[in-house]
């Protein structure tokens, strides 16, 4: 009964789209687009992307040839220097502790099933001197990735929960 | 010869998109404490005039000097001072703003001058020294300026123009509007006040039967060259 | 210019009632604005308390919507509930903190009952990390007790002690203000319930709820089938505990984390559950969403009232413009005696900014009154709170782009009156 009318219409309006954008870890693969889930924890900031491996490399299957090889080598590389990637409030005083990548379908061994899609998953850890300045991220991966258009970040913090889209025109992500 | 109070000399105005000068004057001069009576047909340009010695008008060529100040060395906004500083203007009808009581449209003037301020002195002392000289009741100074007869209003008016002894006061038909017995009583009235307060009146009227009030009479038709060619 | 200003105010005064028409269109069209943006801004702040101390839902997979709403909201109805092992499992891992079962489906004169544990509260969190709070009373102990929220208390005028009879299904009868049941809906007032509890005022969806525990859910309906009382069969309230009562199946289950930057992995983990299909979402992300989709409804509305505004500003202008007509005079009087056309720009300019600064200060103040006075109710009945407060930045933002706009369409005026005293000098054409 509550919020009876107002939900009402929120739910006409929203349920069909609703049902579409819907944030189960199982997600579609949408070329351009890319996962960012951040969690604040204390002096922690922990970074999950999950990105199509298009939009980081330019294809999505075990590298066939040194060309490829360099590129998926340079990737690496970039999404290892994570600091360039995603920038923390400079108050906290946040330094990259890990970053950990995950990206079946480059590797032979275990390349395997939808030879079509494949995504990449990476984890950053940050940690932070003065946790209690740090209020946001400018999330520059649109530079270095060009190919990524947005980035649908997820955010919990002391202040709550938060969904925020980002694109290049918008990449700063704050709570 | 003294400096003449306001001089004219080969004005000519023509109003925007017509081809033909509405006013083509040699030369006219009016000098202080003169009263004069100028008349014309309907449409000869009377009005012009006025608006022209007034500064609100502007002339393509000639001259205007009122007080040996040429008007045209003036910008607007000095036109619009020098007009409330030293010219006392009554119209032929609705001259009073109407949600403005009696006294506080005779006072008008003062709000926008500082000279007319200054030279009433006690505002408004002078005021209703002006208006009881010009036979109004006190008992309707504080109505409303609509709640007048026609007669009256124009006696406001006609306050309003002496107060702060401006040196030209402008009248343009103040009287076309009242039957014959007070129009001549309501012209004396004006030219005794005027003379008091030593102030030029030019008179504009096209009934003839006003001009045996005045010394000096002024037909449109012989100072307009371009009278002619209105018609 | 300060001798313009009276005039202004007495030729404005002299126009009191057309001028006052507008300044009340205008009025009325800023308290609008301002409402749609308040309400807008108050229902994201009330629905993001009620979820703020959770971190995750979990519920069967459907929609995250309809699990966000009926979880938290208890509005609608789960499609498909989970079970109660499923529960127990979830509680046990060790990233979990607390979790707290819920089941919905009872209602009681239109609000609905929420049969859960004791752990709602010990854990339930709201607003800012705020515990709920009992005004009167205990929680729940024996089987058939009741713990009101502060809206029911208060609309139905509980007190400790009150027998309470819950109607089976969320159409639950009449709503709480029509007085009459339906007749012949199914109720369960064989085992009438106890009030022993009355929560303190959260501001949230609580206030609104009948809270019992999930055993008492399992014992009115031990004997119903198929949403219906089987006929010739009743259990009487002193032998249900002869059953067992232990729940089968719960709606949905509110879960706190230990550590907050385990809540992506945990919903992950829950995705992947082996035993039934389930789902968590995160509220506040699932809040955030529903906030984004409804953005476009939102702007719509802002819009309309926009557009609401801009006819009374147009309102404004035309009348202002249509009093230019008559005031032709009235501008040549002022000319003659000294007023520069500037001044006359101004003093038509400064009318219309005038009204349109006290329309706005006018339509403020009326929604000051309008949420002074509606607020309660509208708690009440929707469960918004409307914040009583000063505009605040965004608010005061629109202000100013009102007055903006309204000075703005004041100059036209002001500039007719420029021209019109330019071209008619002292002798006005009419
Ligand atoms: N604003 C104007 N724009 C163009 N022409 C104008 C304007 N005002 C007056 N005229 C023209 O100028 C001429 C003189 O007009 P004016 O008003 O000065 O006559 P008048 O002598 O005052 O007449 P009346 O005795 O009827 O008041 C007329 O032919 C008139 O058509
Ligand atoms: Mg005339
Ligand atoms: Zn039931």
């Amino acid at each position: 009964m509550q919020f009876k009318s107002l939900t009402l219409i929120a739910l006409l309006i929203a349920a069909p789209a609703y049902a579409r954008h819907d944030h189960t870890p199982h997600h579609a693969h949408v070329h351009g687009v890319a996962k960012l889930d951040v969690a604040v924890d204390g002096g922690t900031l922990n970074l999950r992307l999950e990105s199509p491996l298009e939009g980081l490399l330019g294809f999505e299957r075990v590298p066939r040839n040194d060309r490829e090889r360099a590129a998926v080598a340079e990737m690496r590389n970039k999404l290892g220097d994570a600091g360039k990637l995603f920038v923390p409030t400079t108050a906290a005083q946040c330094t990259l502790k890990s970053v950990q990548i995950e990206a079946p379908a480059l590797d032979a061994k275990s390349a395997s099933a939808n030879p079509e899609h494949a995504d990449l998953d990476a984890d950053f850890l940050f940690t932070c001197a003065q946790p209690s300045k740090l209020t946001g991220v400018d999330v520059r991966l649109f530079q270095v990735f060009p190919n990524m258009r947005r980035i649908d970040a997820r955010v919990v913090s002391g202040k709550g929960q938060k969904a925020t889209r980002l694109s290049t025109k918008m990449r700063f992500l704050s709570w | 010869m003294p400096q003449p109070l306001l001089s004219l000399e080969n004005l000519i105005f023509r109003w925007p998109g017509q081809a033909e000068a509405c006013l083509d004057i040699a030369e006219f001069d009016v000098a202080a404490n003169e009263q004069v009576f100028i008349h014309g047909e309907s449409g000869s340009g009377k009005s012009t005039l006025l608006n022209l010695i007034a500064g609100v008008l502007t002339p393509q060529s000639g001259k205007i000097e009122a007080l040996g100040q040429p008007l045209s060395a003036l910008s607007a906004t000095a036109r619009d001072r020098f007009r409330v500083d030293h010219i006392g203007l009554i119209f032929q009808q609705f001259n009073l703003i109407p949600y403005l009581s009696v006294l506080d449209n005779v006072l008008l003037p003062c709000r926008f001058s500082r000279r007319r301020s200054d030279r009433a002195g006690d505002a408004k002392q002078t005021a209703a020294t002006l208006l009881q000289h010009l036979d109004l009741d006190a008992a309707l100074w504080q109505r409303k300026a609509t709640q007048l007869s026609v007669g009256q209003q124009q006696r406001v008016a006609a306050a309003r123009a002496l107060i702060g002894r401006p040196e030209i006061v402008i009248a343009d038909e103040p009287t076309s509007a009242l039957d014959a017995a007070r129009q001549s009583a309501f012209l004396e009235l004006l030219k005794r006040e005027c003379a008091a307060a030593s102030a030029a009146l030019l008179f504009v009227s096209h009934d003839q039967r006003l001009a045996e009030h005045f010394d000096r009479r002024v037909a449109m038709e012989e100072i307009n060259r371009a009278a002619g060619a209105q018609e | 210019m300060t001798h313009l200003l009276p005039l202004a105010l007495r030729s404005a005064w002299n126009r009191r009632y057309t001028l006052g028409l507008t300044l009340i269109a205008i009025a009325l069209s800023v308290t609008l604005l301002l409402g749609i943006e308040r309400v807008r801004q108050d229902a994201r702040d009330s629905f993001a308390q009620a979820v703020s101390g959770t971190d995750l839902v979990v519920g069967a997979r459907s929609s995250p919507l309809q699990l966000l709403l009926y979880a938290v909201f208890h509005i609608g109805e789960a499609s498909n509930n989970m079970s109660w092992a499923s529960a127990q499992t979830l509680a046990a891992h060790p990233a979990v903190a607390w979790t707290i079962p819920l089941s919905l489906g009872d209602s009681h004169r239109g609000f609905p009952v929420l049969g859960t544990t004791a752990a709602y509260f010990e854990h339930f969190r709201y607003g800012d990390k705020q515990a709920l709070q009992l005004a009167q009373g205990k929680p729940f102990s024996g089987l058939f007790d009741v713990v009101l929220g502060a809206e029911v208390a208060a609309r139905l005028g509980y007190r400790l002690g009150d027998p309470i009879v819950l109607a089976h299904g969320m159409r639950g009868g009449a709503h709480a203000d029509e007085d009459e049941h339906e007749p012949g809906h199914a109720e369960h007032g064989d085992k009438p319930f106890t009030v022993v509890g009355i929560l303190a005022r959260t501001g949230t969806p609580v206030d609104r709820t009948l809270h019992i525990a999930l055993e008492a859910l399992e014992a009115i309906h031990l004997d119903w089938q198929g949403g219906a009382p089987i006929p010739g069969f009743s259990i009487p309230p002193a032998f249900v505990k002869k059953f067992d009562l232990a729940p089968k199946a719960v709606s949905a289950v509110l879960v706190g984390l230990k550590s907050r930057a385990a809540v992506f992995a945990m919903q992950r983990h829950v995705a992947d559950f082996r035993a039934e299909p389930l789902m968590a979402i995160l509220p506040g992300v699932a809040l955030a969403e529903l906030w984004a989709l409804l953005a476009v409804a939102e702007r719509v509305l802002l819009a309309v009232s926009a557009l609401v505004l801009a006819v009374s500003l147009a309102g404004l202008v035309a009348v202002v413009l249509a009093g230019l007509g008559e005031r032709r005079r009235e501008l040549a009087i002022l000319r003659a005696n000294g007023a520069r056309p500037l001044d006359l720009f101004a003093l038509l300019a400064f009318e219309g900014c005038a009204v349109t600064v006290a329309g706005a200060f006018v339509g403020t103040l009326l929604l000051t009154l309008l949420t002074a006075l509606l607020g309660p109710w509208v708690e009440a009945h929707y469960g918004l709170v409307l914040r009583l407060a000063a505009p605040n930045a965004a608010e005061l933002e629109l202000l100013a782009w009102v007055i903006a706009v309204g000075t703005l369409a004041s100059l036209l005026p002001g500039y007719r009156a420029y021209r019109l005293s330019l071209a008619d000098g002292l002798t006005p054409r009419v």
